[in-house]
């Protein structure tokens, strides 16, 4: 039986209920005392009968009775119940007395006083009655009071819970306005001695409501609720866990809960928007690709490679890994991440300021993300059980000529040289041979399909105290939105097994995932589908076969474009990732513990060239080829650490003292087979005829000594310190190591009493500030040596190799900088987290301002110095700069709904504070826009920014485009300063906002994605810019924006496109003037012209969702069961006219808009 | 449990005393693994494909390979398809008209570039990697002297190949003779005289080293290929060098060591010059004979159209000029290919694309051209006519070209025969007929009327080329040094 829940009394004025009372009470179990304590228990009984006697006889005795019965009432209405029935008002000070405290009452016809003694028993309180009402006091402690309570004095025996009777292991129990404290043991169990007998104990734990429990009570089970509050919510930092209420890092965390319904495919997409400071964006619209991560900017005048960290339990891996030739994919990469499920993950976290993040030294300078995967929990078996399925499909198409519009831009341009329309059916095929009236929408022809999704997710979990398991296991299979087999296919497992000697010193957590995915790739259309001329052939022939449009000599003139099809590309890849976590603790205080991860990825790529796919005019002399790419990557890492967890004064200290070593593998195989002559054989390196082959490896070590402190005083004053000392194999010898260091302070200013008093509607405030440096050394491997390496046919390592004098030959890779160390970034931040009205409404804001002055970068040599580039450290000063805000609020909280939300938005600047030496300045991206101005570029920006030509339009005289010249006036792109102007692509601001409503068993959350910045526009993109009317070659062509029929066509014409021409150029036959339009449209398309705002606001994701009620679910047994509905990328307001402005890619698939839905269901 | 939770404080205490130690142990423990045998721990596999520059000149096997990959860049950047030397140069000059466009760099053979069309940037890299051979064989333990020697003579003769090329297309060019990156970034233009002085230095430095055997992968024994420099390549480009710099008795006497040394002859059979080892090539680079589409030289491939294909270039009318009638170079050099007659296009190279039997190389150093030189070196020396004069060096090249002997009587006369020898021998190699035309001051003369055929106007800036931007911007010592006419952006 529960005997106490939250101060709950048992007035005990029925002498019936008395009896029973009272032997219940002894039944379940009053702390057995000690034999000294015995006696001093007689002494206490003693005393108290005399003082409540002598309380009893200074009050005055009124005959009103009080009959009252409540299982729970609150004090402040039991006061109401008494002013009803006795007409007294009770008057108190809202801080002598917590009236919301509840009690269990039963009075049959009590006299008033004794309903007073019984309901206000144990706390620090006294009262006088008089006519008019009674008066609530503070007790002043009389010498009395202090003899009592020094008699009082006992030993206190508890056990820490949580709701369901779980011990709260670590939980931490102090004695208010003492230095007394102690924490919880492996049991949940602590003991505390020589209490005052009115002292108040606050019990906290992480995530969970801090409890005030007055001594008095003689409680041994003290239950502790898990808090709704943002502020607790648990945040996993380095190497130890944490909530914003305690600590003094600036940590973004998102849960499962805020991501699991959403049909993601990588679990990097589920921070997208929610993170501060973070900027995510996908390389294309492919599952698998690539994926960038930008926090806080660029720390760096000329670093592409400054990812952050990402930590998976504990074992650091790589997010972008060279996948193979999957030619799906717009760059070689591939996000390892996509391997993940996301319905295996706990929860990530992201750490970003100084003192968060300088413990991971040498990785740690751009943030570090920590995710963490499912655990068991003691308890019952839990089997949960979801399914999801659903379409995507593309969003918007490129608005491109259709054949009208096209070939009369081309005759045109044959016009406008003076030149006949070609007829030579050899070349030209558009004019010559194709059906001059057909006209396909390629983009909708070739991207036609829906893609379909599936996910399902089965796991078990449960476990005793000393022994917890999860076991999971995923498959999902997307298809792609166009024609073809192509699937991405992924099963996976996941396992996590913990436990504990009985003793609960020693403890092992073994976690591991696997997974295997099948990408059976077919060729992204997208760039097919936009440049493919739209009167070109019909795919199929009359009867059914692949058309390829033979022309007069009886070959083709297309390369059909589900010719592909024949072809045959897969990328089988296999992943695990294990970690192992062994602690022991040597004395209660004291903890030794070691992580210990593997990782292992395993890429088989293969494709191929049938001879199927090629023109069957030409099949006699045709060969096919194939390429065949193993890469592995794999890493394993050890991190033993000491950690001391101690109180001390009215606080914890907490310190670790740890190792980290970590090595990284990678092997890259690739083998190119030509000269095949049968399809069948392709997998067959025998039947090859020629071989291009080549391979890498790559290896990557580092090692780390660190420790850190931390110290929270009565949950007031927090500090932070961290030190740490790294190697890293990147530097040459005698560069290798670095020091870093960092120190956080927090002062939580609402537990000063004055904030108290002065700020009632604050519940919660700290303000933050930490600094200290963390070091980089994300650059390239083996940079700090000269090397030699085999010559071969091109610059990808394959084709056919080369012999000189019948030898293969070496050659230098070109300059190198032996003498580079590492980056250190100065970081400095405050912040400060607020919460309002019991925490209904919580604001987390941040200032950061990171300085670097020797920041790793790639520069340029001159090619009298070799050319290419070299490592170095740049003597450049720069800053960035910014800051972010999040609110989470819960707006609406009653019965049946409760609407709640939350936000954030963030910006960054950055700017450069002095210029490197000379020969590195033009490293700066702005460089040559501040020198041809005869401008310093100190005080300006310097990532994200790109100096380029000043578009002026088109001469309306000669219909070329003009560019800014060196003079400020308008030119020719030949005499225009290629620097003469400067674009920003910088976000100005950037964010997400979500929001969440349930009604009773029905939920909807909402998410939105905002972002307000410059990105790169379509119509000047170009495939290789050309201009209008200007074919590339003559028998294969690509058409161009619709935009491009708007261009110039006779003197005095005012358009923003230059000039048709059929040769690229034009000559001025009055003046001989030679303008040269292909260039003219290289430039523009590297100038202003190119970009244009791209600021969008996105519905990311939304989510409808229903579980049914609880008398339901006993009725069926299950523990919860829950429909959804849910869509990704739902709606996009944007002024940006290409298909997507976050990828801004006209190259690659666009990121689809996807329905899925499912349940979830829990036994 | 009350009388174990004391115990268990009680032990506490204790623990917290007695472990002092075991938690300083374990500290020190950490730091002794990770602080002091750290180093090692950070030891990596070196890379799979690639070997460290101190492996490399520890061996005269793996420094020969270092070496000859040059002579496989050499050809990659100045003897490409459409970026070769020889067929970049010649349109750039007067050598060619263009018939098709494509591959063309119009620019260029209107002679409007604004930036650089040539191979600055190709020749200091080159210029880079034999700097490095010649320190990293200087420094080696492993080589023998003799290996040394001779991988150093070829490294300068290479590096004195580069420059020629620099300061003719460029005029002054920074002079670097190192390979120490630090050194290098910051290097103003050197005069020209004295780049010419470094080239003559470095040749004889190579005339030295060279042996007048062409040698084979061990730098010992000697071999048919001559697709390595020997001595007498270094003699033949060191007399080039004098005459490019007006030294006629020291370019008389070098061109005659080649001459006369009795291992090149003038082949009379024309067709025969440009085959792999002729015996009028003094020095040869050998193409790739594994690749499938150019096993012989990219020139041919680029020039050669397939079966009833269009040509890019054919001769210009100025080189058809510069060949009398009967003159067996038009014959045999130059092909009227489709039959049009009108379209004849360079044929020195017969073997276009894929071909695959290797019969031709490129063509770097022949005897022909020595002949020239010794020609106008003695012409301005006033030995015009007569036993051991232009004449007759004169003569040997129009004999071999089934042309009477010359008519030139005097010195003017005798230049003007030279030149126009030169031009008609010499088209299509090396960009000698651009050259030529700087070195004796006819550029203006000639563009001003050959530069509006091709469809632009001849500005005299245009006959050097300007240095690239990205020069500029990483060398702060060139900035303000741009070549007249051109920005530096």
């Amino acid at each position: 039986m529960d005997i106490e829940k939250n101060r709950a009394i048992y007035l005990l004025i029925n002498p019936k209920l008395y009896k029973s009372m009272k032997l219940n009470a002894f039944n379940s179990g009053v702390p057995r005392l000690r034999l000294p304590i015995k006696i001093l228990l007689i002494m206490k009984l003693i005393v108290i009968i005399i003082i409540a006697s002598l309380v009893q006889v200074s009050a005055a005795t009124f005959g009103q009775q009080i009959t009252l019965s409540k299982d729970k009432i609150t004090l402040k209405a039991l006061f109401k119940e008494i002013t009803k029935q006795t007409g007294y008002e009770v008057i108190y000070a809202n801080k002598t007395l917590d009236d919301q405290q509840t009690l269990h009452v039963s009075f049959k016809k009590a006299p008033l006083n004794q309903v007073l003694d019984a309901s206000l028993k144990g706390l620090q309180v006294t009262y006088v009655m008089d006519e008019k009402g009674i008066v609530i006091k503070e007790k002043v402690a009389s010498l009395l009071d202090r003899i009592k309570n020094f008699l009082a004095a006992k030993d206190i025996n508890g056990i820490v819970e949580d709701e369901s009777g779980n011990p709260l292991p670590g939980a931490s129990i102090r004695v208010k306005n003492s230095d007394q404290s102690t924490a919880a043991d492996a049991d949940g169990k602590f003991y505390l001695k020589n209490v005052a007998d009115n002292a108040v104990l606050v019990i906290s734990y992480l995530g969970y409501t801090t409890r005030e429990v007055n001594v008095g009570l003689n409680l041994i089970r003290f239950r502790l609720e898990k808090s709704s509050s943002k502020l607790d919510e648990v945040q996993i930092e380095a190497y130890s866990r944490s909530s914003k209420r305690v600590s003094v890092n600036d940590i973004t965390t998102v849960k499962a809960i805020d991501f699991e319904k959403q049909p993601i495919d990588n679990p990097l997409k589920a921070l997208q928007g929610r993170i501060p400071g973070l900027i995510i964006t996908p390389t294309s619209g492919m599952p698998g690709s690539a994926i960038t991560l930008q926090l806080r900017g660029q720390n760096s005048l000329a670093g592409p490679l400054t990812q952050p960290l990402i930590v998976l339990d504990g074992v650091p891996i790589t997010n972008n890994i060279q996948g193979g030739q999957v030619i799906s994919l717009e760059d070689a990469n591939i996000s390892s991440l996509a391997f993940i499920n996301p319905a295996d993950i706990e929860s990530i976290d992201v750490l970003k300021d100084a003192d968060a993040t300088s413990i991971y030294g040498s990785k740690g300078a751009n943030g570090v993300i920590l995710i963490t995967t499912k655990k068991g929990k003691a308890g019952e078996s839990r089997i949960n059980v979801s399914s999801y399925t659903g379409y995507s499909q593309r969003v918007k198409e490129i608005a491109m000529m259709n054949t009208q519009q096209y070939l009369s831009m081309r005759r045109d341009a044959y016009i406008a040289d003076g030149l006949e329309v070609p007829t030579d059916p050899h070349n030209d095929y558009e004019f010559t041979v194709w059906d001059q009236n057909r006209n396909t929408d390629w983009q909708k022809t070739l991207l036609n399909k829906n893609a379909f999704y599936t996910k399902n997710d089965a796991s078990i979990s449960g476990g005793t105290t000393l022994l917890q398991y999860l076991v999971s296991g995923n498959y999902s299979k997307q298809t792609y939105a166009f024609d073809g087999p192509g699937k991405f296919e992924t099963a996976g497992a996941h396992f996590s097994i913990a436990g504990s000697s009985s003793n609960k010193k020693f403890k092992a957590v073994l976690s591991g995932t696997y997974s295997a995915n099948n990408n059976v790739a077919a060729v992204d259309p997208t760039t097919t589908a936009v440049a493919m001329l739209p009167n070109a052939p019909a795919l199929y022939n009359a009867n059914g076969d692949l058309n390829w449009e033979p022309g007069p000599d009886g070959y083709a003139t297309w390369t059909n474009p589900l010719a592909r099809l024949a072809n045959e590309t897969y990328q089988k890849s296999t992943t695990f990732y294990s970690s192992l976590n062994l602690s022991y603790k040597i004395i209660p205080s004291l903890t030794f513990e070691t992580t210990a991860g593997i990782t292992s990825i395993k890429l088989h790529d293969f494709n191929d060239l049938t001879i199927a796919s090629q023109d069957p005019a030409k099949i006699a002399i045709a060969s096919g080829y194939s390429i065949f790419t193993d890469n592995s990557s794999g890493s394993w890492s050890l991190e033993p650490k000491l950690i001391y967890n101690h109180a001390i004064g009215r606080g914890v200290l907490n310190v670790i003292v740890g190792a980290s070593l970590d090595e990284r593998n990678q092997l890259n195989q690739r083998i190119e087979a030509t000269g095949y002559n049968n399809d069948a054989l392709l997998h067959s390196l025998a039947s090859a005829s020629a071989y291009g082959a080549g391979n890498e490896a790559v290896q990557y070590r580092s090692e780390g000594v660190y420790a850190r402190a931390t110290y929270n005083w009565d949950d007031k004053y927090l500090l932070s310190l961290n030190g740490r000392r790294d190697g890293s194999s990147r530097f040459g010898i005698g560069n290798q190591f670095g020091n870093f260091a960092s120190a956080g302070i927090g002062w939580v200013f609402t537990n000063e009493e004055f904030v108290k008093k002065a700020l009632p509607f604050v519940s919660f405030g700290k303000l933050r500030f930490s600094a200290g440096t963390s070091g980089n050394d994300a650059i390239g491997d083996y940079q700090a040596v000269g090397y030699y390496q085999t010559l071969q046919g091109n610059a990808g390592g394959l084709g056919a190799p080369i012999t000189y004098q019948g030898i293969k030959t070496i050659y230098s890779s070109g300059p190198f900088n032996p003498d580079f160390h590492w980056e250190t970034v100065y970081k400095m931040e405050v912040g400060f987290d607020l919460g309002f009205f019991n925490d209904r409404i919580v604001l987390n804001g941040n200032y950061f301002r990171n300085r670097s002055s020797d920041q790793l970068s790639l520069i340029n040599l001159p090619a009298t110095a070799g050319g290419g580039t070299i490592t170095v450290n740049l003597p450049a000063k720069i800053q960035n700069m910014g800051g972010d805000l999040s609110i989470n609020t819960v707006n609406i909280k009653s019965k049946n709904f409760t609407w709640s939300t939350s936000g954030n938005i963030s910006f960054q600047r950055n700017k450069l504070l002095s210029l490197p030496t000379e020969n590195y300045q033009s490293n700066f991206p702005g460089y040559q826009y501040y020198v041809s101005r005869h401008e310093s570029p100190v005080g300006k920006a310097f990532t994200d920014v790109a100096a380029v030509y000043g578009f002026r339009g088109v001469d309306p005289a000669t219909g070329v485009y003009m560019f800014t010249g060196y003079d400020g006036s308008a030119t020719t792109f030949d005499q225009a300063n290629p620097y003469g102007a400067l674009v920003s692509t910088n976000p100005k601001y950037y964010g997400g906002l979500g929001n969440t409503f349930n009604y009773k068993n029905v939920s909807l959350t909402i998410f939105l994605q905002f972002m307000k910045r410059n990105g790169l526009n379509y119509i000047y993109q170009g495939f290789s810019p050309l201009p209008p009317g200007y074919a590339a070659s003559t028998s294969d062509n690509v058409n161009q924006p619709v935009a491009f029929t708007n261009y110039w066509k006779k003197p005095g014409d005012i358009t923003p496109i230059q000039r048709v021409s059929s040769q690229g150029y034009y000559i001025d036959q009055e003046t001989g003037n030679f303008y040269d339009l292909v260039g003219s449209q290289a430039a523009a398309a590297n100038s202003t012209a190119l970009y244009t705002d791209a600021s969008f606001i996105r519905v990311k994701s939304a989510t409808l969702s229903y579980s049914i009620p609880d008398s339901w679910k006993r009725k069926i047994g299950v523990r919860n069961l829950t429909f959804s509905i849910s869509a990704e990328n739902l709606w996009t307001i944007t002024g940006y006219k290409g298909a997507d402005p976050e990828t801004q890619s006209i190259y690659s698939l666009q990121p689809l808009r996807s329905v899925t839905a499912g349940f979830n269901i829990g036994l | 449990m009350k009388m174990k939770s004391i115990h268990t404080e009680i032990n506490d205490k204790t623990h917290s005393k007695r472990m002092a130690p075991v938690v300083l142990g374990i500290c020190l423990m950490i730091c002794g693994v990770f602080g002091t045998g750290c180093k090692k721990l950070l030891d990596i596999d070196p890379p799979i494909n690639k070997t460290a520059a101190t492996t490399v000149f520890s061996s005269t096997a793996f420094a020969t390979e270092a070496m000859t990959g040059i002579y496989v860049q050499m050809i990659k950047s100045f003897a490409g398809t459409s970026t070769s030397m020889s067929v970049k140069l010649g349109y750039t000059a007067d050598e060619m008209t263009v018939v098709r466009t494509s591959g063309i760099d119009l620019r260029s053979y209107r002679n409007q570039y604004t930036t650089d069309p040539g191979v600055w940037t190709s020749l200091y890299l080159v210029i880079y990697r034999v700097n490095a051979i010649i320190d990293g064989v200087k420094a080696s333990a492993g080589i023998p002297e003799k290996a040394k020697s001779v991988l150093i003579g070829e490294a300068k003769f290479i590096r004195a190949f580069c420059y020629f090329h620099l300061v003719n297309e460029y005029g002054d060019a920074p002079l670097i003779t190192t390979s120490d990156y630090s050194k290098n970034i910051n290097v103003p233009r050197t005069a020209k005289d004295l780049v010419y002085a470094q080239m003559v230095q470095d040749l004889q430095d190579a005339q030295n080293r060279l042996t007048d055997d062409y040698l084979g992968l061990d730098l010992v024994a000697p071999t048919v290929e001559k697709i390595r420099p020997n001595k007498f390549a270094a003699t033949a480009l060191l007399a080039r060098v004098y005459l490019y710099t007006g030294q006629w008795a020291k370019a008389e006497t070098e061109a005659t060591k080649v001459i006369d040394n009795g291992k090149y002859s003038l082949l009379t059979d024309l067709n025969g010059v440009f085959l792999k080892n002729s015996n009028e090539a003094i020095w040869q680079l050998q193409p790739n004979p594994l690749d499938p589409t150019t096993a012989n030289t990219p020139e041919g491939y680029f020039l050669i159209p397939l079966d009833g294909g269009t040509p890019p270039l054919k001769a210009s009318a100025n080189l058809l000029a510069a060949m009398e009638t009967g003159d067996k170079r038009r014959d045999n050099w130059l092909s009227d290919i489709t039959g049009d007659g009108v379209t004849l296009i360079p044929f020195k190279y017969k073997l276009g694309p894929f071909q695959l039997d290797q019969q031709e190389y490129i063509m770097v150093l022949r005897l022909a051209e020595q002949y020239l030189i010794r020609a106008e070196a003695r012409a301005q020396l006033d030995k015009v006519t007569g036993a051991g004069s232009a004449e007759t060096d004169v003569d040997a090249i129009r004999t071999r070209a089934g042309l009477a002997g010359t008519t030139a009587g005097n010195k003017t006369e005798m230049l003007a025969e030279i030149a126009k020898q030169r031009f008609a021998e010499l088209f299509t190699e090396w960009g000698d007929r651009w050259n030529d035309l700087k070195r004796t001051n006819k550029i203006n003369d000639v563009m001003t009327l050959a530069c509006p055929k091709k469809g632009g106007v001849w500005d005299p800036n245009k006959a050097l080329f300007p240095i690239p931007p990205n020069e500029f911007l990483y060398n702060p010592a060139l900035r303000g040094h741009q070549n007249p006419g051109y920005q530096e952006k």
